[in-house]
């Protein structure tokens, strides 16, 4: 697939972590969707350049959940949605270490796929409108070969 | 209007034994340094000193970013570990010149080395592997061929073919 983010977009929706819907560039606060959405958070830059031409390309996305959130004191939902999105996380870096990628197509070989190094857990960045759900963010770093 | 060559335009290929003539990818340095030999004399009926070339010794340095599945880095990171020596620890690296098409392929030579490995490990990001191809044998003209993918170009190039060739000189 020729098309790095339509793929990015295919391999998130299907990771069985994504909710029932993925976006592109889009983050819906309606708690009730059950949805991710993936953001490209800067440009991607070319951290190595090889004699052939061929480059080596940091891709960065983030990725948003939103999760159901609770004002009670003393109930674990809160902590659940946060293990939920850790899972994804954890789910994303286990596909890098298996070497299961997203198919950039037939010019670029995705070489790593993971979590930045300084990134571990979740972060949490704030609420919906109606205070009733949280959104949840982390990113993610596509480093891949571009042949010329 | 004269047209600057870039670095990309000539590329080089390395023949992994009982394989394909493939591209080298992930290099970040593969530089060639020709050392002459000299013949210098004084004859007795002139002022100055004669020098002639009688030889050259070609080595390329080389510096790579190991990329998992490739299999010239496989065989390379092979040579490493197992600490080959000898004839068994020599390669055929190709050069080709994509901006003098000759045919239907390209002006291109090739040189027998020795792999002389160096150095591992030397950053904290990628796993980097350097050293030297050693020129271990005469140089070969000829003309290399496009073999994969088909209707390849010098940018998705992937694999060649080599046919020596008297005329090609480059």
């Amino acid at each position: 697939m020729d098309n790095k983010f339509e793929a990015v977009m295919d391999f998130i929706s299907q990771s069985g972590h994504a909710g029932k819907d993925t976006y592109l560039n889009y983050v819906t606060n309606e708690t009730n969707d059950d949805n991710t959405a993936v953001l490209t958070s800067g440009a991607g830059k070319v951290i190595t350049s090889y004699v052939d031409g061929a480059c080596l390309i940091n891709l960065p996305f983030e990725i948003r959940q939103i999760k159901p959130h609770s004002k009670d004191s003393n109930v674990y939902s809160n902590s659940d949605a946060m293990e939920e999105v850790q899972s994804f996380m954890d789910w994303i870096n286990e596909q890098g270490k298996a070497r299961n990628f997203p198919d950039f197509g037939e010019g670029c070989t995705i070489q790593s796929m993971a979590t930045p190094k300084t990134a571990k857990t979740p972060n949490l960045i704030g609420l919906t409108e109606s205070e009733d759900a949280a959104i949840y963010v982390f990113p993610i770093e596509i480093i891949f070969l571009e042949r010329k | 209007m004269d047209q600057l060559m870039l670095r990309y335009e000539g590329k080089n290929f390395y023949e992994i034994p009982d394989g394909e003539i493939t591209r080298m990818e992930g290099f970040k340095t593969l530089s060639e340094n020709a050392t002459p030999e000299e013949y210098s004399r004084k004859y007795v009926d002139r002022k100055s000193q004669t020098n002639d070339v009688v030889g050259y010794t070609t080595v390329l340095d080389f510096e790579l970013d190991r990329f998992v599945g490739n299999a010239v880095h496989d065989d390379i990171v092979d040579l490493h570990e197992k600490k080959v020596v000898g004839v068994a620890a020599r390669r055929n690296i190709y050069y080709v010149d994509f901006t003098q098409p000759s045919g239907d392929g390209y002006k291109a030579f090739m040189v027998p080395c020795s792999v002389v490995m160096s150095n591992k490990g030397n950053t904290a990001e990628a796993m980097t592997y350097s050293g030297s191809f050693k020129e271990a044998g005469e140089t070969v003209f000829g003309i290399a061929k496009i073999a994969t993918p088909a209707n390849g170009n010098c940018d998705t190039v992937q694999t060649i073919t080599f046919e020596e060739s008297a005329e090609s000189d480059i």
